[in-house]
């Protein structure tokens, strides 16, 4: 669905955004992550089509997007900071919408306004924050884009919020295989959310995964022998190792049942084989380049 | 058909309803006080000005003229304010994201904008039109003007109301920031203009004899329309104009909106979008502001030295704010190589323009081209005269002299380069190519007095400087002598005969005057009016050396009326000047001066008529002698001051002061 090749994007000489490239298949949840700076932003503009690209290229559906309304008109994008038309209320957001948005859907609108209780004659500028972006979230959703761009949506939203948005944006995907992207500081927001993760660094994408790959291969495992260690390790994928005692852990990549048959054939005295938080695996997998993920998992 | 009905048809139509319905909600409120402004000024005003009693003193002949700085004041902020508002969108971050995230092509965005910016200017104007027009005959305005006035004024306030507005929308694609739009857009409407006259006041530095006035009144109004507004009261744009301004407003149209395409959203909030254009920006204000300084420090005549400190400063000033608005800093960083080659072009332009590179300053006509020459000794003699013909020379030996003079005058250039005079020499060659040259010099008369002394007593020159030339003795109803002093009295002459001899005698008088009695060193005695032909009126002054005239009058016994004498004045005070205050440039009124040497020791009283009339003629009306001597008038009880030098002090004032 989503299509973005080797694109640069920079700002008076300075690269914000250098060779990414991402793909995001129909109906998949991708969350970009990155530090502060990291160039999110500046790559969800140039997604929505505010921004051209300096090199590379962007394509929704096989299209490039810039400029291109039959495809923005299937792109919602939600600012950081959600933004409306001066003095508008919820329902003159709505209308406008309306106008600008063909596939708009005012059932969906009347329904979702109930279900957050929204005031809809109030200007929206007057609302709180969490209002604000509970507006924003409505007006997205009832646009029934194909693609749905968020930059850093769960700021600002209450737990009680943000589970509910959670569970909308989940729905709306299994319901008619719509395509997110969201923006995030934080890998523990959104790991919950996403099949993918792409984070960034200084413009750069430095790691995708997929998340169900992610979790179902990496395990950390706590063995103990009798005596002197044999050789096992030197045919598993091992990201880390270290040894408390008597005890050895590690973190093994590789099928759960491949490992732990493996293993038994030395006869460990201890074998425990672990879940692992996506945290963890992340800070194990990433070795050298983990100072830039701290923050994301932090 | 309806807008709604055009949107169901096609998926991706050219007008989004809410588009414009949000263009309302936001810049809606600038045509209505539009409208309302130009409510009060026009339709308002005729209404409260209907009663018989007060369109007597009505003077209108066109729609500019009910309440003309209202309506100026609201034709040059209202387009502007339309501009910076409705564009709003590109100037805050993330309103720009909102709204170019839409499903919408920039093209579309800024047709929709713009298009509906122009119908906010327009339908004000065409209601207070209608509005006139529907007043029209009730209020019986055909006895100021045609109905015709009323299209005129729809249609120049229109145009020029759109190209200001365009200029601010063009601007405004190039900026991103509200506040430089609405600034830059004014600079840009008075760019060609301020050139101009930069320029103007700068070239006379370089080119010995460049008549900056006359460049700078060159109807140079017509490159800004913010000027050309200030005059819309008292003329009608030509269709040349009119069609200029149409141009105009198709190019600027056209360049807002390849602008906006090429546009990138990214670098709003900073002043300037595109990266070429901010070392543009940078150096013309650093140009504009070096010219303005030196023209600044070149007019204080300080020489050279000063004429370069002034280029420093105003560059250096120039150079600094430019970079505070492209930096959105107080401190701001130097881009020494850039700064180091301009400086070097404009060494190197200083350098150039001291070889008078262009030969302009030797440039002098030969004779033989010449048509005729325009001599005075002021530009505004050349243009200010109403709608009548400058003076001009077409004798071949006055053009001749003319060109003399011009070629004593470049030869001494260093010298009047150096030290300016005070007097002004103003020429205009008009060649028989149809070409004009134009010089302007500043020199002091006395030094060439025999060059001015031909010209001043050639007849052609007194020919074309004297109104009584003009004059036909038989044409003539009435001639008025009209003492110079605080009196009522005039002598008045309507008889046939009368007028001819006097007709006569003047005429003699100015033939035979030399230039010093033409350059009026002495005051007059009276001003002549001579009325002929219904309505016409000569003019001129009569001088103390006019003795014939004076002759002439004491013949007809007409004397007394025709200047002040000792019989309208009843007593005189004199005393030496250090022993008053005097000092009318600090205030002093004539009143108070009079009161002081009235309480004054020092001062003496004069009664005795004979006295009084030698004081009369001795005293002249420059308050600057060593003698001075004040006279009161009986018939309105004022006061006259005058002063003596040593020289031509009266004996008798002279010992009483001792
Ligand atoms: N309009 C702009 N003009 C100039 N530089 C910009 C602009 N927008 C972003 N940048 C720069 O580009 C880089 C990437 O910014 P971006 O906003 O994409 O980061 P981000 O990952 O969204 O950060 P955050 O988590 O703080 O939102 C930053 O260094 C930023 O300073
Ligand atoms: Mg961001």
């Amino acid at each position: 669905m989503i299509k973005i090749r080797n694109v640069r994007k920079s700002f008076d000489e300075m690269d914000a955004v250098e060779n990414v490239s991402i793909k995001v298949n129909k109906g998949s949840i991708y969350g970009l992550l990155g530090s502060n700076g990291a160039g999110k932003t500046t790559l969800l503009k140039l997604l929505a089509g505010i921004y051209a690209e300096d090199e590379g290229s962007v394509a929704i559906a096989g299209q490039p997007v810039f400029e291109n309304p039959v495809i923005k008109e299937k792109i919602f994008f939600i600012q950081d900071h959600p933004y409306f038309l001066p003095q508008y209320t919820v329902k003159q957001m709505a209308q406008f919408y309306q106008n600008i948005y063909s596939r708009w859907d005012d059932g969906r609108f009347e329904e979702l306004a109930a279900i957050f209780e929204m005031d809809m004659h109030k200007k929206i500028h007057r609302f709180s924050k969490g209002f604000q972006r509970q507006a924003a979230f409505i007006l997205a959703l009832s646009a029934r884009p194909e693609v749905l761009i968020l930059d850093e949506p769960m700021d600002g939203l209450d737990p009680v919020m943000r589970k509910k948005v959670k569970s909308l944006l989940i729905d709306e995907v299994a319901e008619r295989e719509m395509t997110i992207l969201i923006s995030s500081h934080n890998l523990r927001e959104v790991e919950d959310l996403c099949d993918f993760i792409g984070i960034m660094h200084k413009g750069r994408m430095i790691l995708e995964k997929d998340l169900d790959d992610l979790k179902t291969d990496t395990h950390k495992i706590q063995v103990a022998f009798k005596g002197s260690a044999p050789a096992i390790f030197d045919s598993l994928r091992i990201l880390h190792k270290e040894k408390r005692g008597s005890v050895i852990l590690c973190i093994v990549k590789g099928d759960a049942k491949e490992i732990s048959s493996y293993v038994e054939q030395f006869k460990p005295v201890i074998f425990d084989m672990l879940p692992l938080t996506l945290e963890e695996i992340f800070i194990y997998e990433m070795g050298d380049i983990g100072y830039a993920v701290q923050n994301i998992l932090g | 058909m309806k807008w709604g009905t055009l949107d169901m048809q096609s998926r991706t139509s050219l007008v989004k309803r809410e588009i414009l319905k949000t263009i309302f909600r936001s810049v809606g409120w600038v045509s209505i006080v539009y409208f309302l402004g130009l409510f009060f000024a026009i339709p308002l005003d005729i209404i409260m000005n209907s009663s018989e009693e007060q369109r007597k003193f009505l003077d209108i002949d066109n729609l500019f003229q009910y309440n003309f700085q209202l309506q100026y004041i609201f034709n040059i902020s209202v387009p502007v304010i339309l501009s910076v508002f409705l564009f709003r969108f590109t100037q805050v971050k993330q309103y720009s994201d909102l709204m170019h995230s839409l499903p919408v092509k920039r093209a579309s965005i800024f047709h929709q904008y713009a298009l509906t910016g122009i119908m906010l200017l327009i339908l004000p104007v065409l209601l207070i039109a209608l509005i006139v027009l529907m007043l029209y005959q009730p209020m019986n305005l055909q006895e100021f003007y045609s109905i015709g006035e009323i299209f005129n004024w729809v249609g120049i306030t229109l145009l020029l109301n759109i190209v200001i507005y365009l200029a601010g929308v063009s601007v405004g694609m190039l900026t991103g920031l509200s506040a430089v739009q609405g600034a830059l857009t004014y600079i840009f409407l008075l760019l060609p203009v301020g050139l101009i006259i930069l320029v103007s006041i700068n070239l006379p530095f370089y080119l010995f004899g460049y008549p900056d006035q006359y460049y700078m009144a060159s109807k140079f109004e017509k490159f800004s329309p913010l000027i050309a507004l200030t005059q819309m009261n008292m003329r009608t744009p030509s269709s040349a104009e009119a069609a200029i301004y149409l141009f105009l407003i198709l190019t600027l149209y056209y360049l807002g909106l390849q602008i906006y395409k090429r546009r990138r959203m990214e670098a709003v909030s900073q002043a300037l979008v595109f990266p070429v254009t901010k070392p543009i920006f940078k150096y013309s204000v650093t140009f504009c502001t070096m010219l303005l300084g030196g023209g600044y420090f070149g007019e204080m005549r300080g020489g050279i030295s000063w004429l370069i400190a002034g280029y420093l400063f105003g560059a250096l000033i120039g150079y600094a704010a430019a970079e505070m608005v492209l930096q959105k800093s107080w401190r701001v960083t130097i881009n020494m190589k850039g700064l180091m080659a301009y400086t070097a072009l404009m060494a190197a332009l200083f350098i150039l323009f001291q070889f008078d590179f262009t030969q302009y300053e030797k440039n002098i006509p030969r004779g033989n081209e010449i048509e005729r020459v325009h001599f005075s000794e002021s530009f505004y003699l050349y243009s200010d005269i109403d709608h009548e013909e400058p003076l001009y020379l077409k004798e071949y030996e006055n053009i001749d002299l003319v060109r003399r003079f011009h070629e004593t005058i470049v030869k001494d250039e260093n010298r009047l380069a150096e030290i300016p005079g005070r007097d002004s020499v103003f020429i205009v060659y008009e060649l028989k190519n149809g070409e004009k040259l134009v010089r302007d010099y500043r020199i002091n008369k006395k030094e060439y007095k025999p060059f001015l002394k031909l010209i001043y007593e050639s007849d052609e020159y007194k020919k074309a400087t004297n109104e009584i030339y003009q004059v036909s003795a038989d044409a003539t109803t009435k001639l008025t002598i009209t003492p110079n002093g605080p009196v009522t009295k005039r002598a008045v002459i309507t008889d046939d005969k009368d007028l001819k001899e006097a007709i006569e005698v003047l005429t003699e008088e100015v033939d035979s005057a030399s230039f010093e009695e033409l350059q009026g060193s002495d005051e007059p005695y009276a001003h002549i009016e001579i009325f002929y032909n219904d309505s016409n009126k000569a003019y001129m002054p009569w001088y103390p050396s006019y003795s014939r005239f004076e002759e002439w009058l004491e013949e007809k016994s007409l004397l007394n009326e025709a200047r002040v004498n000792s019989n309208d004045i009843s007593y005189a005070l004199a005393a030496k000047a250090k022993d008053i205050d005097v000092n009318f440039a600090a205030g002093y009124s004539y009143e108070e001066v009079f009161e002081e040497m009235r309480d004054s020791k020092s001062a003496v009283k004069l009664t005795d008529k004979n006295q009084i009339e030698s004081s009369l003629k001795n005293s002249d009306g420059f308050m600057d002698g060593d003698y001075i001597i004040a006279f009161y008038f009986d018939e309105q009880r004022t006061i006259d001051i005058k002063s003596f030098t040593e020289k031509t002090v009266p004996v008798f004032i002279k010992e009483r002061l001792q």
